[in-house]
């Protein structure tokens, strides 16, 4: 590969790597489990965390996202905003951050409320086959405040009970950083862009 | 096409990508107002300045740094927020022009942010969103801020909406603040202001 070449190739990665967040938001606002799975490596060093425990391997991506039967009240946009994506140099793993933002409706005891969800991704991905997939997805998740509350007032929202895994699953626990008001800052995976640092 | 034409429209991509990157660490930084990070990001030019709704007109890299160090900022005696900080400020829609010298750009993009600005020993919810209409400068192979310009459309405590009360007041009182660049940068909603666009209608070209 030439050096003009290179130079594309690393453009061409940060788009396909652009398309797969986008293309995980849009599957979660109707959780669609199967494509949101399919998205994932098949290598066995793949995870996801979104402060509910930390899911490993191929078996504890399926727990995470095989849960309970989703009605059609039930609304999780989520949208994938302000990505900064950096492929390694080799090309083949790639790490970004983005913005979580989005209104959701999940029933919870029967009642359907509004509510809103704020968070922060800083995922990795590789390439295989040709593809870029998931191999860490972690989301430090800021608020998930009912409509009328607001997060200053009620920063988080219980997890509904059908949110947890089916037969027993028993995830990791989270190491994450805390959701407001904590203060924590989730770390960066890049240097500042002018320091360097 | 010669590999040199090549190479300069994989090299404006290329700023335009770096360009993105340095407006959205910019506002990952806001989150926590990390006052140092935030200006490291400023070009050493003396035409640096940075203006965001009625909070006046800050010019050169001293101006930079009083606007940003977050006592001065959020006229305090603490030098670090506190825990129940938020000045969550996602920058959104970008549209990032270069300049055709490749040397210095501009950028437009939407601000929609969740906050929460402690005052009187009590934090409020507050919702913001706004325009920045910023420039940008390479130097040294790096893209810097040179000029940041942030219209606000609206600052409302979270209870009311921006139809109820629009604009929050600042926490720097008004006596204390240089003056404005231009009177309706410091309008809000529902002053009707189009903060001016930096492109013409790429359709057009008017």
């Amino acid at each position: 590969m030439t050096e003009v070449e290179a130079r594309l190739k690393t453009l061409e990665d940060v788009e396909e790597i652009n398309k797969l967040q986008r293309a995980y938001g849009y599957y979660l606002e109707h959780w669609e489990k199967q494509q949101l799975v399919d998205l994932f490596s098949g290598g066995p060093d793949i995870s996801i965390d979104t402060g509910r425990g930390l899911y490993l391997g191929q078996e504890g991506i399926k727990q995470f996202f095989f849960t309970g039967k989703r009605s059609s009240e039930f609304l999780h946009a989520l949208m994938q905003l302000s990505g900064i994506v950096d492929v390694d140099p080799d090309g083949k793993t790639a790490k970004g951050r983005w913005y979580g933002f989005g209104p959701h409706a999940i029933p919870r005891d029967g009642v359907v409320r509004a509510s809103w969800s704020m968070g922060v991704y800083e995922d990795e991905y590789i390439k295989e086959d040709g593809k870029w997939k998931f191999r860490k997805i972690h989301w430090r998740l800021i608020f998930s405040t009912p409509y009328e509350d607001g997060w200053v007032k009620t920063p988080i929202m219980p997890v509904p009970a059908d949110f947890s895994p089916i037969d027993g699953f028993k995830p990791k626990p989270s190491t994450f950083v805390k959701p407001y008001p904590s203060g924590d800052i989730f770390p960066y995976h890049y240097k500042n862009p002018v320091t360097g640092k | 096409m010669t590999l040199e034409e090549l190479e300069a429209r994989i090299q404006t991509i290329e700023d335009i990508e770096a360009i993105k990157k340095l407006q959205r660490a910019y506002c990952y930084y806001l989150e926590h107002w990390q006052d140092e990070e935030i200006i490291s990001l400023w070009s050493q030019s003396p035409d640096v300045s940075v203006e965001i709704g009625d909070s006046g007109f800050y010019k050169g890299k001293e101006g930079v740094i009083e606007f940003f160090t977050y006592s001065s900022h959020f006229f305090t005696s603490e030098s670090k927020p506190p825990p129940e900080f938020l000045h969550l400020l996602m920058p959104l829609a970008g549209i990032v022009d270069v300049d055709p010298d490749g040397k210095t750009a501009k950028g437009r993009w939407y601000g929609l942010g969740h906050m929460a600005i402690p005052r009187k020993g009590k934090a409020r919810a507050i919702i913001s969103s706004g325009i920045w209409e910023n420039e940008y400068v390479k130097e040294d192979g790096k893209w810097k801020f040179k000029k940041l310009l942030f219209y606000t459309i609206f600052g409302t405590p979270f209870e009311d909406s921006w139809v109820k009360t629009s604009h929050f007041e600042r926490p720097i009182p008004l006596a204390k603040r240089p003056p404005p660049s231009a009177k309706n940068i410091a309008a809000a909603y529902p002053s009707g202001y189009v903060f001016p666009y930096h492109y013409k209608n790429p359709v057009t070209g008017k």
